[in-house]
C-alpha cells in the first residue's frame, strides 16, 4: 500500500517540480481504501503541467470509465522518477509532449486518439503505453476495481476462499478431480464465510 | 507418453530423428521419479480438487466430447506428502512454491544429498569452461565464484544440467586447439535442433465470474489430442493445459498487442475470465539453434546465448488448429468473447544436445553420454531427441536417474 501512503501523505520535497491531485469520489474503490478526501502525487522531472498531459495519455491508452484518476496518477510518478535518472528518457518525454500540443489534455477522447496513433511508433508512446500497463494494473486501486485479489499466501491460499465456489456449471467428478485436502471437506467450504 | 517418433524422418524441412532409446526402457525410471516426486494421480496419489478456472475447462471439453479430461499429473502435493505440505491452492504456481507443496530439486534431493556428506555445493558459481588433457577426456570445471574470483575443480567425470540453452553455450565456448568446435560438436549438432513447444494462450470471457487467479495455476489438462494424426492437417499433438495469468501480467503478456476501447474491454471482464494455454510438440529444425552471440557479452566477458527459431509450417498448423478447439470449447458453454492471446517465443527449452543412435545425428548416447567424450554427460533438457508434447520435468528426471545407474556402473568399472 505505499501507493497510497504517497497519496495520502505529501512530502513537500524542495526537489519537487511539479504535481498532480484530484478528489476521492464517494463510494468509488478509492473511498473504500482512501485516507482522506482529496489526493496529490509529486514529481520531481515533470511540471504539473506535463504530468497533467501523461495523465492524460494513460487515460487514453488504457481508458477505464469507472476507474478513479487517482489510478492513472500512480502512473506518472512511476515514469517521472524512471526520467529523474535517466536523461534520454526525460527528453524522450518532453518531445513527445510537445509533439502532442498544448491542448491534448483538453481535447476529447476521439482527437487524443487521433493525435496519439501518428505517434505510435516513437519510443515516447511505447514507453507510455509499457509503464501505464506495468503500473495502472499493479495498483491496489485497480485491484479493488477489479474485483482481483492477488496473493493468497499471507491469508492461508485460496483453499478455503473460494478457489472451487464457481456454482454456475456442473461440479466435476470426483474422478477428474480429486478430495479436498484430510482435515477440509467440501461441505465446509460451502458453509463458508464466502 | 510416446517416446519414439514413429512418423518416419520424411517430413520436409525437419531434423527429425528417432530416440534412440524406447519407452519400455525408461519406464522403470518414469515410475520412479513419479514416486519420488509424488505425481497425482499416479500410483495412488489422488488428484488435486478441482479450481473454477478447471470447472470451466472441464464442462467445455466435454461438451466437445473429450474423454481424457481432468486436473493433471502433477509434481504437486494433493495431500501432505515427503515432509511437505498440501497444495492449499494459492494460485503463482509458475513463481515456485512458497509452502513447498510444488515438487522442487531445491528443497528435496539437493538438501538430502547435503545431508550424506558427499555433496559439496558452491552455490552462486557459474561455470565459464570445461578443461580436457591431451587424451580428450574431460578433466576439469573452471568458474568464477560468489566473489567473482576464478576456481577450478578436478573432475573425474562432468555432467552438465545448464538446460538447453546454457548447456550449448558452455560446450561452445569450451572450445580448445583439439575441440576448435567446442565440446562433444564433432557431429556440428551442438546447439541445434532447438525446440520450445509450441505455446499460445486461449481466453474465454463469460456471463459470470471464474476468479481464475484462485487456484493452482495448471491444474488441468486435455489430453485427447495428444495423438498423432495427419488428418488434422499436422504431425504430432498437443495438450491443453489450464493457465491463469495475475492481473499486471494478463495485459502485458497474455493479450496481443494494443491500447484503447477495445483492448481495455477485455481487461475490464478479466474477472469472468478462463484461461487455456497449448502444449504442443514442435519438430526440430538445423537451423533452430543456440550459437555465441557475436557481439554481446555477459559480466565475465563470455558471449552470451544468440537464440535462432523460425517456425516450421507444421508448427503453424498445429497452433491453429489448437487454438480453434479452445475456442470451440468456451463458446460451447456460452463464452461471451473468445480472445487469442500471443504465443509465447517458450515454455520449456529442449533438445539442442540430442541423444542419438548415431554420432552424426546428435551429442549423446542414450546414456546422455557425449558421443565424442566419455567422461562428459548431459543431464538435462537439452538431450530429448524430440520435444514430444507433454511438459519435460518428468521425462528430465526419468532420464537422469538412468544415467546416474550408468554412471556409478561404469566408474566401478573403471571405463571412466
Amino acid at each position: 500500500m505505499d501507493e497510497l501512503v504517497h497519496l495520502n501523505r505529501r512530502k513537500l520535497l524542495k526537489t519537487t517540480t511539479g504535481f498532480l491531485a484530484g478528489l476521492v469520489i464517494p463510494g468509488s474503490p478509492l473511498a473504500r481504501i482512501a485516507r482522506g478526501p482529496a489526493w496529490a502525487v509529486d514529481l520531481t522531472s515533470l511540471t504539473s503541467s506535463e504530468g497533467a498531459t501523461l495523465l492524460a495519455v494513460a487515460r487514453t491508452l488504457m481508458p477505464h470509465d469507472e476507474l478513479d484518476d487517482a489510478a492513472y496518477a500512480l502512473v506518472i510518478p512511476a515514469i517521472d522518477a524512471d526520467a529523474s535518472k535517466d536523461e534520454k528518457l526525460l527528453k524522450t518525454l518532453r518531445e513527445g509532449i510537445a509533439n502532442l500540443g498544448p491542448d491534448f489534455a483538453k481535447n476529447s477522447e476521439s482527437t487524443r486518439i487521433e493525435v496519439l496513433k501518428k505517434f505510435e511508433s516513437s519510443p515516447f508512446f511505447q514507453t507510455m503505453r509499457l509503464r501505464t500497463v506495468q503500473i495502472l494494473y499493479s495498483s491496489p486501486l485497480a485491484y479493488a476495481y477489479f474485483g482481483y485479489e492477488g496473493e493468497a499466501f499471507s491469508k492461508g491460499g485460496y483453499l478455503l476462499r473460494g478457489f472451487n465456489d464457481l456454482r454456475w456449471l456442473p461440479e466435476v467428478p470426483l474422478e477428474d478431480s480429486g478430495p479436498m485436502p484430510v482435515g477440509v471437506t467440501r461441505e465446509e467450504i460451502r458453509d463458508g464465510e464466502h | 507418453m510416446a517416446l519414439q517418433n514413429r512418423r518416419g524422418h520424411d517430413i520436409a524441412g525437419t531434423s527429425l530423428i528417432d530416440w534412440p532409446i524406447t519407452y519400455k526402457e525408461l519406464r522403470t525410471y518414469y515410475e520412479i521419479a513419479e514416486r519420488r516426486l509424488g505425481v497425482t494421480r499416479r500410483n495412488g496419489v489422488p488428484g488435486l480438487p478441482a479450481s473454477n478456472n478447471f470447472k470451466v475447462m472441464y464442462a467445455g471439453a466435454k461438451k466437445l466430447g473429450y474423454q481424457q479430461v481432468h486436473t493433471g499429473h502433477l509434481a504437486i502435493n494433493s495431500r501432505a506428502f515427503d515432509g511437505r505440505s498440501f497444495c492449499i491452492q494459492q494460485g503463482f504456481c509458475v513463481q515456485g512454491c512458497k509452502i513447498g507443496a510444488k515438487w522442487s530439486a531445491l528443497y528435496t534431493e539437493i538438501p538430502r544429498a547435503e545431508a550424506t556428506g558427499n555433496l559439496d555445493l558452491r552455490v552462486e558459481s557459474t561455470a565459464i569452461r570445461i578443461e580436457h588433457g591431451d587424451t580428450g577426456r574431460v578433466n576439469a570445471v573452471v568458474y568464477r565464484d560468489g566473489q567473482g574470483r576464478e576456481q577450478r575443480q578436478k573432475a573425474r567425470a562432468v555432467c552438465v544440467a545448464g538446460n538447453a540453452i546454457e548447456t550449448p553455450r558452455l560446450l561452445l565456448f569450451s572450445s580448445s586447439s583439439k575441440f576448435p568446435q567446442g565440446l562433444a560438436n564433432s557431429s556440428g549438432q551442438v546447439g541445434r535442433n532447438y525446440c520450445h513447444h509450441i505455446t499460445g494462450f486461449v481466453w474465454g470471457f463469460f456471463e459470470q465470474p471464474v476468479y481464475s487467479w484462485r487456484g493452482a495455476t495448471i491444474a488441468g489438462v486435455v489430453e485427447d489430442e495428444l495423438i498423432n494424426e495427419p488428418k488434422r492437417g499436422f504431425a504430432g499433438g498437443y495438450r491443453m493445459e489450464l493457465v491463469t495469468l495475475d492481473l499486471p501480467t494478463f495485459p502485458l503478456v497474455g493479450l496481443p498487442y494494443g491500447w484503447g476501447r477495445d483492448f481495455t474491454s477485455i481487461v475490464e471482464n478479466y474477472r469472468n475470465m478462463a484461461g487455456m494455454f497449448i502444449n504442443g510438440e514442435d519438430l526440430p529444425r538445423s537451423d533452430n539453434r543456440i550459437t555465441l552471440d557475436p557481439v554481446v557479452k555477459d559480466a565475465f566477458g563470455l558471449p552470451v546465448a544468440h537464440i535462432h527459431v523460425d517456425d516450421h509450417p507444421n508448427d503453424q498448423a498445429l497452433r491453429k488448429h489448437a487454438q480453434a478447439q479452445m475456442s470451440r470449447m468456451y463458446e460451447a458453454i456460452g463464452a461471451k468473447r473468445i480472445v487469442l492471446g500471443p504465443t509465447p517465443p517458450a515454455t520449456h527449452n529442449m533438445c539442442t544436445a540430442r541423444m542419438s543412435a548415431n554420432p552424426r545425428d546428435g551429442v549423446t548416447n542414450a546414456w546422455g553420454q557425449t558421443h565424442d567424450i566419455k567422461n562428459l554427460f548431459i543431464s538435462d533438457g537439452s538431450v530429448l531427441s524430440t520435444a514430444g508434447a507433454a511438459n519435460p520435468t518428468l521425462t528430465i528426471v526419468a532420464l537422469a536417474l538412468r544415467q546416474a545407474e550408468y554412471i556409478v556402473r561404469e566408474m566401478k568399472e573403471h571405463n571412466i
